[in-house]
């Protein structure tokens, strides 16, 4: 059982895989590390967004039904990938042990970061330890997202042709119909593989998306900054004990920041003229869209930011149609989902809230002495605020990426602070550190780069015995 | 009952030693910073940016410390053990009950419990089958006003009485399986 699920894990990182290299061809700064991050979130949600078709077509959802298109797909990428020369197999950078053996760095300098990534490596494998050792216990993780897979893998269908009472495996437990089905999916794809609803293998594509967010953060950190910075943040990323808790159960909020910070990541590779992101940066926000509900309050503000980006760059001016079409073509992946619950009156977000309107701005407040405690994040969120005022006015580049996850967080906190559901049924401690779970990833991202861009600031400014030199002289 | 994973607290000894660490590491990097030559405002910036790290790093061994101490226990209470045996020492003698009413249940039954929380989690690990207003199967767990009488094969509860009930799991006296004829 584990070697299928070995398998259930390696297909969709195969067909990610591929995907990316045809769309960055030989791209020479993104490395195979990033690439093979990138990969499996990417695969992950074409396979899941697959079973949803076929789900709908009332096709069986079997190993036979729901690996065939897959396999068809890494085929014919293999495929046109050897017509068209696109090489596949890339070598894998050696730079970090040379690094950490050459005598050009400081001894101390090349055992701390030996240290910070032995550290890394052996809290994500901890993670992978206790992700093995422990079945599902989180009550949101069994009570929904577990609850509708099981009933889905049994049924080994949508339940589309149910009664009313069972429709889209509605009353199951405390599933919550109108919620998106990636998370769903991919455990009834785990279990497929598996041969049966394994309560701890199905868990396995959580400690991935921690793992593909680790390796995408320390190879995009060390190609802006350095490899020390990129460990030491690394590190504190994976300090986070909400982050690792989540990292080992079923929760969305995870996989929904995995595809957040690689739409960002993708996104801020558009604005630095690398156009073929464009195409990643719709993949990764329709996956977001297929995971959870209030991505849609992410996905418009980054449609929104691209086309201000696109209109405005006069160097785009005569390829701006085709570079919408190659946003907006892969964000229109999401569109049979949201087809599916407008047809069939499934809300935006779960059924039981009620949106009576209130105003109570003390949340903020509220969230603000939330944020002091250090509870969850390590220090990442309150150094991110203090980053963005010392880092001085922000670049275009920081504006653009900036506009979507504002937008997430201006609903977010517009949620809990006008509607009384938030306010007084469900409570604050409830939801808040879990949505900011999701941002949490792009913040350890956007945190590197204001570091970077205020030392270089420091450093390209005059020191000061210059300046008393000059005026002196 | 049940365990949801929304927050994780950070000990409250600690904040203040990572505040303490934040504004020494802050005020030291200054000094240096200052020391070396730095216009006020760069030094501060970088001494931000070491107070960062120290703070940061201080704060993922803390975390990593009890991180570790949750992985040992678990190593110990669940390393070689099938996923089935996993949650029969995770949930206790209540697993065993359903693990065990599982093979009597057909594809629906009734569901007796005054527990709001094992009533649902049961719900879980009967599936596929499915919970029903009226089925044969009965399921008593935890209920508070459900008796079953196994002498004269009577299951009492409120109002409801049955007449003729086959007893098919009796596990516990407020933990058993029955058969409406």
């Amino acid at each position: 059982m584990i070697m299928t699920t070995l398998i259930a894990i390696l297909l969709p990182l195969t067909l990610g895989f591929f995907v990316i290299a045809l769309v960055l061809k030989e791209e020479p700064e993104t490395g195979l590390l990033e690439r093979l991050a990138l990969a499996y979130p990417l695969g992950l949600c074409f396979v899941t967004m697959q079973m949803f078709l076929l789900g709908l077509l009332r096709i069986p959802l079997t190993v036979v039904t729901t690996t065939l298109p897959i396999a068809i797909e890494i085929l014919a990428l293999l495929f046109w990938a050897k017509r068209s020369g696109v090489r596949i197999a890339l070598k894998p950078s050696s730079g970090l042990l040379r690094e950490i053996t050459s005598s050009t760095h400081h001894w101390l300098y090349r055992t701390a970061l030996a240290v910070l990534m032995i550290w890394a490596g052996v809290k994500i494998g901890s993670v992978f330890l206790e992700t093995g050792l422990r079945p599902i216990f989180a009550w949101d993780a069994w009570a929904n997202w577990s609850a509708g897979a099981k009933a889905f893998y049994y049924s080994q269908s949508l339940l589309l042709d149910a009664p009313a009472a069972d429709f889209f495996g509605r009353g199951v437990v405390s599933r919550i119909t109108a919620y998106p089905l990636h998370n769903t999916l991919t455990q009834v794809w785990l279990a497929l593989w598996a041969g049966s609803f394994d309560e701890v293998l199905v868990k396995f594509s959580s400690p991935f998306y921690l793992l593909t967010a680790a390796l995408y953060l320390y190879a995009v950190i060390a190609r802006e900054t350095s490899r020390i910075m990129a460990a030491g943040m690394l590190v504190i990323f994976l300090g986070s004990p909400l982050l690792s808790y989540h990292a080992i159960e079923l929760y969305s909020d995870l996989p929904l920041g995995v595809f957040i910070l690689f739409a960002i990541g993708s996104f801020l590779r558009v604005l630095r003229g690398k156009n073929e992101y464009l195409l990643l940066t719709g993949l990764f926000s329709a996956g977001a869209l297929f995971t959870k509900d209030e991505a849609l309050f992410f996905a418009i503000p980054l449609l929104f930011a691209c086309i201000l980006h696109i209109g405005r760059m006069p160097a785009l001016a005569g390829t701006r149609k085709k570079l919408l079409l190659q946003l907006l073509i892969p964000l229109s992946l999401a569109i049979p989902w949201f087809l599916f619950k407008l047809t069939h009156k499934l809300t935006l977000g779960a059924e039981i809230i009620s949106f009576s309107f209130t105003f109570q701005p003390d949340v903020i407040l509220s969230i603000l002495t939330s944020f002091a405690q250090l509870d969850n994040f390590n220090v990442m969120v309150v150094f991110f605020g203090i980053f963005l005022i010392t880092a001085g006015k922000p670049k275009r580049e920081l504006v653009l990426i900036l506009i979507p996850i504002a937008c997430l967080a201006a609903f977010f906190v517009l949620v809990y602070s006008c509607t009384s559901f938030y306010y007084e049924t469900f409570m604050l401690g409830t939801v808040l550190n879990r949505n900011v779970l999701v941002f949490y990833p792009v913040l350890c991202l956007l945190s590197a780069l204001l570091i970077k861009r205020i030392l270089s600031a420091t450093e390209t400014g005059n020191p000061v015995h210059s300046n008393r030199n000059r005026k002196g002289g | 009952m049940g365990v949801t994973i929304n927050t994780v607290m950070l000990n409250p000894a600690m904040r203040p030693v990572l505040y303490a660490t934040i504004v020494i590491s802050c005020i030291t990097g200054l000094l240096f910073f200052l020391h070396a030559r730095n216009r006020f405002l760069q030094a501060l910036k970088k001494s931000l940016v070491v107070s960062f790290f120290a703070s940061g790093l201080l704060y993922a061994v803390h975390a990593d410390v009890g991180w570790t101490t949750w992985v040992i226990r678990d190593i110990h209470a669940f390393a070689g053990r099938t996923t089935d045996e996993k949650l029969l020492n995770m949930e206790g003698r209540y697993y065993d009950f359903v693990r065990l009413s599982k093979k009597y249940l057909p594809d629906t039954y009734m569901l007796y419990s005054s527990n709001s929380y094992l009533a649902l989690r049961s719900e879980y690990f009967f599936l596929p089958a499915r919970k029903r207003e009226n089925a044969d199967v009965i399921v008593v767990l935890a209920d508070n006003e459900a008796r079953y009488d196994s002498a004269q094969r009577t299951l009492t509860r409120g109002t409801v009485r049955y007449t003729n009930v086959e007893p098919l799991l009796l596990y516990l006296p407020d933990a058993y399986v029955v058969k409406k004829q």
